[in-house]
């Protein structure tokens, strides 16, 4: 499978270019906050919608701690790491469970 | 217009499935039939094939009724997600519907054969693994206490490894990866098989003392069938007529192929003769070793689980099993040292050796690459795949243990779990009025 490098290209500029808060890339504004993502792989970007206040994520529990942010969507696992913006995504599927990692920044505006 | 099948079907998969299953089948009737009817002394061959055949036939029965949905329905218990709901898997509606595990469902592609095809691949599995099992207990285990343990085992301890791995329950969820059965199918019965071996008790002392098989080239047969019919244990397993399933059969083939030629040349340094049993044992070994990482290295991987298990094996069954210790239990075949050590070993080298280049399904967008598993040494030498599988390993040895442990104790309550000296003595003629030989019947 070829790899669309100038995707990747283009998504992890468009990430760089997202509004800061703070040091890091995932340095969370309180209340709602969105979080773009883009997988390294296939270039593909995506948001997830962060609100602290009410502990959820895309509308959905979430345990907020210090270092990460859990919740569990499409059957899977997903956690966020506030340090370095890596989302790693568990599975299950039929012969065990399996990773895929992403990668987050906070934006600007919810 | 009159369809021959539902959109969601492709025929190519439904077709390999079910010759993949069907494989597997031919590994327990007739492959571990004749397997363990040729490696016993000549008294014990048809008892010994006909716990395999009996095995077979019985585990059908209670998986279609209850214990397919406990293994890979919905969960009975959803916040611990260790076990299905005992229902029937029978109604027109279920078997013919579009196949799916509902826990798993989420990390795979839909499937593309109906419920019955992957009832029944599931079976084959079901049922080899107990017939694996019967394999520590040959030569003394009451036919009896064997006709009642089989469906109950099947029912409170196979499902709940498989629920947990395959099911899409905790372990799988946790990360822990088994990709054709290392531990739900080799260690569970390695270990079921030498925890029930000590409490049932050993053979007699005389058939301890000589044991020669009374018909190598029938093993061999069974070998050979064992062997190709793996094809279809490892080649199903991403339950598409993938590229997966092409790399899981070549490394298959590469693992044995080394683990059988390492194992032959242990014996011949070690013991001084290439041994055709021994040669058999390390084609098991191989086998086994790979399953759990099948799909998930590449043929480098392959050779050199190969080389582990040719000697990792060996080394426990000609070493650590002829010790004082282990010879208070009577694993008739060294299935703790085939099945359950080579299972272990090849479930902790995914933490290790799975490469991530190695595809089990394609994926796009943010679930690019797709489904695979990265060992330490793809991965930084990050040990996060190997804890899992260590984590997994342990809960089904230790679950194995007291399920098979417990078991036992409860049908030992109701019915003797070995024959008494004098039927152990003659052998099939007094349990089963036959023979497996009868050359003077004309």
């Amino acid at each position: 499978m070829r790899i669309p490098v100038a995707r990747c290209v283009l998504a992890a500029v468009a990430l760089a270019g997202c509004g800061q808060h703070g040091s890091g890339p995932l340095a969370i504004p309180p209340g709602v906050a969105r979080i773009d993502c883009f997988n390294p792989v296939s270039g593909y970007a995506w948001s997830l919608r962060l609100d602290s206040r009410s502990r959820r994520v895309d509308g959905l529990p979430a345990v907020f701690e210090a270092g990460s942010i859990t919740w569990r969507a499409d059957g899977g696992g997903y956690g966020l790491d506030r340090a370095t913006g890596i989302l790693t995504i568990t599975r299950a599927s039929s012969t065990g469970g399996y990773s895929a990692v992403d990668r987050c920044r906070a934006h600007s505006s919810p | 217009m009159i369809l021959p099948s539902p959109a969601w079907l492709d025929t190519g998969s439904n077709a390999w499935q079910l010759a993949a299953a069907t494989f597997v089948g031919l590994q327990s009737i007739p492959g571990l039939v004749v397997l363990y009817g040729g490696l016993v002394k000549k008294k014990w061959a048809l008892n010994s094939a006909f716990m395999a055949l009996y095995a077979f036939a019985a585990v059908m029965v209670v998986w279609v009724l209850l214990a397919y949905n406990m293994a890979f329905g919905p969960s009975l218990f959803p916040n611990l997600n260790f076990l299905g709901k005992p229902l029937p898997a029978m109604s027109a509606a279920f078997i013919t519907g579009q196949a799916t595990i509902p826990l798993a469902a989420g990390g795979m592609p839909p499937l593309a054969f109906p419920m019955a095809t992957l009832i029944f691949f599931q079976f084959v599995f079901a049922a080899i693994t107990v017939i694996i099992l019967a394999g520590s207990l040959l030569g003394r285990m009451s036919f009896k206490a064997w006709v009642i343990f089989v469906p109950l085992w099947m029912i409170l301890d196979y499902t709940v490894g498989a629920f947990s791995l395959w099911g899409g329950g905790w372990l799988s969820q946790w990360g822990a990866q088994d990709f054709s059965g290392g531990y739900v199918i080799h260690l569970a019965a390695g270990v079921s098989g030498f925890v029930a071996a000590a409490i049932v008790g050993p053979r007699l002392q005389a058939d301890r003392d000589s044991f020669a098989p009374n018909s190598l080239l029938l093993a061999l047969v069974g070998a050979g069938i064992l062997w190709l019919g793996w094809n279809g244990f490892n080649g199903g397993d991403p339950y598409f007529a993938n590229h997966d399933a092409g790399a899981a059969v070549l490394n298959t083939n590469v693992t044995t192929c080394v683990s059988l030629l390492v194992w032959v040349l242990m014996d011949t340094l070690f013991n001084g003769k290439p041994s055709i049993v021994g040669a058999i044992n390390g084609m098991i070994a191989g086998l086994v070793g790979i399953t759990p990482a099948a799909g998930f290295v590449d043929s480098w991987g392959a050779l050199i689980i190969g080389v582990c298990t040719g000697i990792i094996p060996w080394v426990f069954m000609n070493k650590v099993q002829s010790t004082k210790f282990f010879q208070r239990v009577d694993d008739t075949l060294g299935v703790l040292s085939t099945h359950g050590v080579a299972g272990l070993l090849g479930g902790l080298l995914v933490g290790v050796l799975a490469n991530p280049a190695v595809l089990e399904y394609i994926g796009t967008g943010k679930d690019a690459p797709g489904v695979s598993v990265s060992g330490m040494l793809y991965n930084k030498g990050d040990p996060t795949q190997l804890i899992h599988q260590i984590g997994a390993a342990a809960f089904i040895i230790v679950f194995n243990a007291i399920m098979t442990f417990v078991l036992l104790r409860v049908i030992g309550v109701f019915v003797k779990l070995r024959m008494d000296d004098a039927t152990l003595a003659i052998g099939d003629d007094a349990i089963h009025g036959e023979t497996a030989y009868n050359f003077e019947g004309g």
